[in-house]
Formats: structure tokens, sequence, C-alpha cells
């Protein structure tokens, strides 16, 4: 990493953009520095594919003059283009008409440094490294009969912040990622399994394919169910996906606007209203263990904690600053993620619970239908089961599914532990859900 | 509506002089130094091929709400990319540090790589014949996004936001946007090209909302988003549309919901383009159809066996790939592979005739002929290039038949326009789409606005429904800006031309269904 970027360089470089911004005429000037290294490899056929290594080095300049504001990146670090880039967005700044909901950067900050983000196996991976990763996963789709596809991905990244008002912060990270399709070479069974962290110890490849074997073992015959609403027990990967959608609708502008989900009459909101299965807490946290998020939020708040929902209760929505000022409110300084928590089963627990139901490995090309409920649309794939007794019982076909995710999240009957999966940077348990509505099967494996 | 790839350069040419004044890529250091250097190193390390791409991406985006800017951002990217093929394994690396110094170290680099996924059990890639090429090239564009001044391009849309406030007093909110993006790129490749492009994308359009107690409705128009310069965007008078806009959303708010059950349906090209691009552009990428996007875009259900074979619908279902169609998103005159763009045929009277395949392919069922079909693509210089997506679109009916007529011959149904809410299986085959505007269809008439519509079919049942296409009057191209593939993401800019076309019997339901 010290080949990315020293941290003392990086301060100088973003102190000497925001002074040039100054001087250039910008009342404010705020420079965000990132600098990265993604590398991945691809596989499929039980191969290599694409595979490659990249660095990147992007310095964002946000000016601002009166309400008048712009911002401008570039990958050109040298002094001359630092100049440039300087002179531009201020040009800009000067050229954009005054912004009525333009906030200024907040009094000097003191961001927090976020713990455990950071690990130096994955900041020296390597090309060989990535291979000897991917190897067990081609060994035992080659030994099952199998044939893999998937990803295997590192980035390590570096951020500084660095702000006129005297709000200065950095924040170092990394990431990788595991994820693979197992399929039978005559198409007729698929299953998935991946894992996602911030630490190379959080992957195990051999463990992944092994699940995602033994499920394109079982996936045999399936059985085409009609559609209706079923209880189901979703996997992480699926949960993941779905919250997506959710945490951007935890909005209280267009709560009080009256165009969203979280909408009540006379331009209120729903908060404080029990709306969601009492196991639901859904928060987010900066310093989270397996997602870690900014040391700070929007608008260059210090990033806090954050609850939005707790034993069901809708405690909050996310306010901006431009909104928590017009509305006389704090504002939410969120720097991470959403997460649901609220349970502690295992997955085997969860099924345990379910007499007749589905389990959803994952969910796909899942799109918002009816802002008014969050209503998605999309399809489960890649492994899905009848569970009977308890226990699971046999394939099913996939279905497309319709459904509210405030209605999914209101017959939320028990939660399992929280993971991370290369589905969403949202850490999600498994939750068992009762009335999942799906509305068509799909043939699709 | 289509013209050859030689018209296409010749209509080209006459724009070329001028923008080579713009051209962003610096001469210092000279670009064929860098990549020399990369290619050199490549070479010495046992590449038997490699190319260098050097590609400046410049994008500029605006974001208004009601009658003020929000968000300006501009952003300037410029790196070199180098990608190798060694022991029959690719490896590639991007750096920001374009000097001959960085290209090489990112050549050893892409070396070590693909040296070490040589390790793995492997099919040695080999790569389609392409006769190396020396060019240049640019989109035909009258005004240059990036000279247009600020206050010009923030007009269209905040007077459009006023418009659409000044009729109809229901409208809560009104989002803009507009976007222009300027890829330059230069590549050199180890068989010899030299090719450079200039590349230029625009798109514009704003949002309506409109509220009542415990309701709300959206109704959206935009310029396509398509590859031309601003004269796109003043073509489309945002303002002007705005009015129209602003009343019909409030229609479709107050509209009736559609029963469930199976209806004609009238697709606008506004609609039916996004209908083609997941059933039809998707099911025929070669990749695809072959795994290699298992773990996340999908497979396909349509297989190499099935070549002239596989019926997709009836002789009204012609669908070709274009990257010479002016306008269109994905156009241009070499791909990331270095091969000469063409247009071919993908389903021929209703049957499947091709994929879309890419140099490294050679030898893969479904490769046909001996040639690439120039569908690589990478979306940025830190990005490997891999199989992505022409333009695809249906061909016009020969027969005469306007929108009018059409509904006109049509008792019932119901006609869509705009893209809403798509969803697509893993395998193209089960979907739902929305749309953004609907109409009931009585009598040959459009009868009363609807909402909330929805419809459901499988992609091979939903195309042998369809029994008329409005001629080439009619015919429009849409496209999307950023459709994504691979792993991790990359970003294709495609577009799909089509004319209205009607569906029988198609099942339609209530979107909000289940959802509500």
């Amino acid at each position: 990493l010290k080949e990315l970027l020293e941290k003392a360089k990086a301060r100088a470089l973003a102190e000497r953009a925001v002074k040039l911004t100054r001087s250039g005429g910008a009342k404010e000037a705020v420079a965000t520095l990132e600098v990265s290294r993604l590398g991945h490899l691809r596989f499929a056929e039980n191969g290599p594919t694409t595979s490659g290594e990249a660095e990147r080095r992007f310095l964002t300049l946000e000016a601002s003059i009166g309400r008048k504001h712009a911002s401008a990146s570039s990958e050109d670090l040298s002094s001359d283009g630092l100049s440039r880039l300087a002179a531009q967005v201020v040009a800009q700044a000067r050229l954009a008409p005054e912004d009525p909901e333009w906030v200024p950067e907040p009094p000097a900050q003191k961001y927090t440094a976020i713990p455990g983000a950071f690990d130096p196996a994955v900041a020296a991976a390597d090309p060989r490294i990535r291979a000897e990763a991917v190897r067990p996963v081609l060994d035992a789709a080659m030994h099952a009969g199998l044939t893999a596809a998937g990803l295997y991905q590192d980035v390590v990244r570096e951020t500084l912040r660095f702000s006129s008002a005297g709000s200065v912060g950095s924040h170092r990270s990394t990431s990788v990622e595991l994820s693979m399709t197992l399929r039978k070479p005559d198409g007729s069974a698929s299953a998935w399994a991946g894992a996602a962290g911030v630490r190379a110890a959080d992957i195990d490849g051999q463990k992944l394919a092994a699940r995602a074997a033994e499920k394109a073992r079982q996936w045999v015959s399936p059985e085409a169910l009609p559609p209706g609403k079923y209880t189901v027990v979703l996997e992480p990967a699926a949960v993941g996906n779905l919250l997506d959608f959710v945490s951007s609708a935890l909005d209280a502008r267009a709560a009080e606007e009256g165009h969203s989900a979280f909408s009540a009459p006379g331009g209120k909101t729903r908060e404080g209203e029990a709306i969601f299965g009492s196991d639901v807490k859904l928060d987010s946290d900066p310093a989270d263990a397996l997602s870690p998020g900014l040391p700070w939020a929007e608008g260059g708040l210090r990033a806090e904690p954050q609850i939005y929902a707790q034993a069901g209760v809708l405690r909050q929505l996310r306010r901006s600053r431009y909104w928590a000022e017009k509305t006389s409110r704090n504002p939410t300084a969120d720097g991470g993620p959403l997460r649901l928590g609220g349970g502690d089963n295992s997955l085997e627990q969860l099924l345990a619970k379910v007499e007749r139901g589905l389990l959803v490995t994952r969910v796909w090309y899942v799109r918002e239908l009816e802002p008014h409920t969050i209503g998605v649309t999309g399809l489960t794939r890649d492994a899905t089961f009848l569970i009977e007794g308890g226990k699971l019982s046999r394939a099913v076909r996939n279905f497309r599914f319709n459904q509210s995710l405030v209605d999914m999240l209101a017959n939320v009957q028990a939660l399992g532990r929280v993971e991370r999966t290369p589905a969403s940077r949202s850490p999600v348990p498994a939750a068992l859900v009762k009335d999942f509505h799906m509305s068509s099967v799909s043939e699709a494996i | 509506m289509t013209i050859t790839r030689r018209q296409f350069l010749a209509s080209a040419a006459a724009a070329l002089p001028a923008a080579r004044a713009l051209a962003w890529i610096p001469e210092k250091p000279a670009p064929r130094m860098v990549a020399d250097a990369a290619l050199q190193a490549a070479k010495a390390g046992g590449a038997t091929y490699a190319d260098v791409r050097l590609v400046r991406l410049r994008r500029q985006s605006l974001r208004t709400r009601d009658d003020h800017l929000i968000a300006l951002a501009d952003t300037d990217s410029y790196g070199v990319g180098v990608r190798v093929l060694k022991s029959g394994t690719w490896g590639f690396a991007g750096t920001p540090d374009v000097s001959a110094r960085g290209a090489k170290t990112a050549a050893q680099r892409a070396l070590l790589i693909a040296e070490a996924n040589a390790s793995l059990p492997h099919r040695p890639v080999k790569l389609a014949p392409e006769p190396p090429y020396q060019d240049s090239w640019q989109t035909p564009i009258e005004k240059d996004p990036f000279r247009v001044p600020m206050d010009a391009k923030l007009r269209m849309l905040t007077e459009a936001a006023q418009a659409a406030r000044g009729a109809v007093p229901a409208v809560k909110l009104v989002r803009g946007n507009m976007i222009a993006v300027l890829e330059e790129k230069r590549f050199f490749s180890s068989e010899g090209s030299d090719v450079e492009q200039m590349l230029y994308r625009v798109g514009a359009g704003y949002i309506v909302t409109v509220t009542k107690t415990g309701d709300f409705e959206t109704r959206r128009y935009d310029a396509a988003p398509a590859s031309a310069g601003f004269e796109h965007i003043e073509w489309a008078a945002l303002p002007d549309a705005a009015p129209r806009v602003a009343r019909e959303a409030l229609d479709k708010l107050n509209a009736d919901k559609p029963g469930t059950g199976p209806r004609d349906l009238i697709l606008h090209p506004s609609h039916l383009w996004l209908t083609i691009h997941e059933s039809i552009g998707h099911s025929t990428e070669l990749d695809r159809a072959l795994g290699y996007e298992a773990n996340l875009a999908g497979t396909s259900f349509a297989t190499p066996a099935q070549l002239g074979q596989l019926r997709y619908g009836g002789p009204l279902a012609n669908f070709y790939a274009d990257r010479t169609t002016p306008g269109g998103l994905a156009t241009c005159a070499y791909d990331d592979d270095g091969v000469a763009t063409t247009r071919f045929d993908l389903v021929r009277e209703g049957v499947l005739v091709a994929f879309q395949t890419s140099r490294d392919q050679l030898g893969w069922p479904g490769f046909s002929g001996e040639r690439s079909r120039g569908c690589a693509y990478a979306d940025s210089w830190a990005s490997p290039p891999f199989q992505r997506m022409p333009n695809v679109s249906l061909s016009p009916g020969k027969d005469p038949l306007s929108l009018e007529q059409l509904i006109a011959r049509t008792d019932s149904g119901i006609y869509i326009q705009g893209d809403g809410s798509y969803s697509i299986d893993q395998q193209r085959k089960n979907f739902q789409f929305g749309g953004d505007f609907f109409w009931e269809i009585k009598d040959g008439k459009l009868w009363k606005p609807l909402r909330k519509v929805a419809y459901q079919s499988t992609t091979l049942e939903f195309w042998k429904t369809m029994d008329a296409v409005c001629d080439s009057r009619e015919w429009r191209l849409n496209g999307a800006m950023s459709d994504g593939k691979g792993e991790p993401m990359q970003l294709n800019p495609v577009s799909h031309g089509c004319a209205p076309a009607r569906f029988r019997g198609v099942r339609v339901l209530d979107a909000s269904e289940g959802a509500a």
C-alpha cells in the first residue's frame, strides 16, 4: 500500500488543492482524495477468463461561492493538473446559479478512526494469491462433475478528506469477496455460494465450493409449485439484495413531501409507528466489524451510529443537512451501510421453524414497482428448495415474486446471524418471512 | 435509417478536422511511445498478443430540482490499460501513470497475472484473425456538448420545471438531469493497429412528481440518450413538452388500474427498446450462452446448437446487431479488440441465425465464420475488454403502417409509452415489464389513461404474439448509457431501434398487486 500513497503526501496534496481552489475565488473548498487498487480473477467453464489489476487515484474538488457550487474530479495529480482542476471547479461554480438548498460546510469536525477496516494481507494480494484462492473452487467443481463460474476480487483503498473549514480525516480499508455458481454441465442445476469481508481470512473457498456443490447435487427433478403466498427462508444474499431498496426509501424529505412508503397524511411521516416485525432492527454503524463505513457522513459531518427501526418501530428517517435545517431537526450523520439485525438463529434453526415453505438462495433482477409500499419484482435463482417438516425436502422451480418490502419486514418471523455477502454491502441475516408473494413460475436455471 | 460502413466513415470524416483541435489525449508523452514501451515489454515477456488502450473519459453531469441546480459534476479520467495473452490466458493491468515507464510496468504486471492464471486448468485462448488498421474516427456532431454555456444547459431543465409547475398545481417536484460524455481512445496492438476514436454521448430529461393526499405518481420525459452532440438535446425541446408531461402525470394519478388477464398491447419505441434489449440483446450474447456469465448476468435459453432452428417469432421478427447505426450509443468504427464494426442479423424471419462475438471466442461453439463480430468493449482504461452488446434493433415492417393506423386497427388493448420497472430471469425467459404511461384502447381509439400496468411473459412466447410492426417512418432509437454486465461490473452504452409493434394476448397485471 505504501506504493499507492503515503498519508502525509496525500494530506499535503489535498491541502494544496484546497488552497488553490480558495485562492482562485472559492469561499469554501473540500478535497477528497481516493487512491485504490482493485484486483480480480474471473473464472468460468472451470478455468480463468478475464483477470487484472487497476490502480485509480481520484481527486475530487468541491468549491462554493456563496450558494453557487460545483465539483470536479481528475486523476491527474501533477502540479499542473491540480492547478487546472482548481481553476476548472471555481469557473464552474461561478457559472452555476445560486442553489437555495446549499448548506455550507459544518464547523471543523473531529473524525473518529474506524478500527478493523484494513487487512495487510489483502493489501499484499498478488496474482498468485488470487489464483490459489480460486484453485479449490475449480478443483471442487471438477471433482463433483460440475462447471464453475465466479469471481475473486480484492480491493485496497485509502480515502482522505480535507475541508477549508478545518475538517480533516483519512480512512484505509480493504475488502475481499469470492462468489461462485456451480452448474451441472447439461444445465439441469445451478447453485450459488459467496462470501465477502474485510480480511482475506474471511473467505474460505473450499467451504463455499462445498456448499454450492451440495446444493447443485440436491437440486434434481425440480417441481413447479403454483404461484401464491409462501413462507420463505431467505438466505443472507437474498435479504441483502432486497434491503438495498429499503435503505434508499428511508428518506425523511420524500416522506414529508408525500411521495414515500413512509409518508403519513398532513406532511408527516410514520416515525413512531410499529411497522415491522417485532424482532426487526434496522440501523447503521460506521464501525461495523463486517462492513465498515467511512468516518464522515453526507456534507462532512462526523459519522455516528444510527437507529432507524427497533423492535419493529420506525424510529427515524434519514434527514439531509438541508432538510434538517428547513424542518428544524437534526441531520442524520450516517456513515455505514444499513444493517438488519434482531436474531441469532442458525439456518438449520430457521428451517426447523417452517412446516411448509421455500428456501431461497438468492434473488435476481429486483426492480421497484410500487414506491408506495417499496413493492418490488424479481426472481429467485440458483437453488430454490421446498421445506417440509423443518427440513429441505425437494428441489422446486424458481419463481418471480411481486412483493412489498414493507410487508416483508412486517412479516419477519425470525432472523438468523448476520453475514456479509457479495450481494450487498449491508450485513444481514437469513430471514424467515411469511406470506411472501410468488407471482409466476420461472423456468430459468 | 442505416448506412454502410463506407458511408458511415465518409460522413464522419467531415466532422473530424474541427474535432481534432479538441483532442483530449495529450501529445506529451507521445501515445505511440507509451504504447511501444508496453508492447515491447509484453513481447519481451513472452506475450503472444498484446494491446494498449490510452483512454481519456470526460463526463459532465447536471442535476436539478425544480428551478435550481443541485449538482454539477465534471469528471476527467485518463489512463492506460495493457492486455496481454501469454500461455493461453489473459492478463490485464491499468494505471493512471501514462508514461513509457508506467505502461511498461503495467505490461509486466499483466504478464504476471497471465502467468499466475496459466497455472490453473484452462482452455488456451485463441484469437480470431483481424487485419491491423491505422485510422481515426469520431461521432459526427454539430455542437460539442462541453462547449455549450452552462446557463444554456441549465435553462432547459429549469424552464421545463417551471412550465410543468405552471401547467399543473399538483406538481410537487421536478427532477432534471443532463449528461455529456466524451470517450477518446487510442488503441495500439502488437499486430500493428493504431486507431484513434472520439465518441460523444449525450442524454437529458426530467421526472415530474404529482401528489394528492395519500397518493403520488410520476411521468418522465427525455431526449433518448444517443451518440450525438448537444444538438440532440436541443431537438428534444425539453421545456416545450413539460406542460403535457405534467398533465399526463396528473391523468395517471387519477387513472384506473388495469384488470388482470390477456390483453393486446401496442408498444411504443420508447418502451419496446428495453424489451428488445433484455430478451433479444442479452439472449444472443455468445459468452452468456456458453456459461461465461453464469455467476451474475446469467446464461441464455438460446444455445449454439439451436442456430438456424430456434424460432423467436414469425416473419416480422427480424433483429439485427449494428455498431454503425448513426446515433447508436454502441456505435463506433472499431471495437476494443480492434475489430472493424459491422451490421449482422441475429434473428431472421423469426429464426436465430447468429450470436454476438468477440475475438477471443474463436473455436467456441456458435462462433460463426472466421472473424469476430466486433462486440468487445471496456468501460474505461482500468477495465479489460470483453464481449458487450452492440446496438440491437428490430427491423421496421415492410408494409406501410403508421402508429395512428395501428391504433385504429386495434379494437381493444393497451398502448404503452416509456420504460418503467423491468425485470427478466437469468436465462432471459420470464420477464415482467412496466411502462411510464398507459392508454386503454377501445374501438380503435385511445380511450382513457391507466396506471400501474405491467405485463408478464416469456421471451419466445412473447415475440410469437407480435402480429404488426409499423413502417420505417415510425422507427426510433432509444437506449441506455450504462447497461451492466461482467464482474467487476462494467457499464456499456447501447441503443435499440424499433417501430411501434402490436402483441396479441399478453398477460397483463396490476403492478401493485402483491406489491401493495
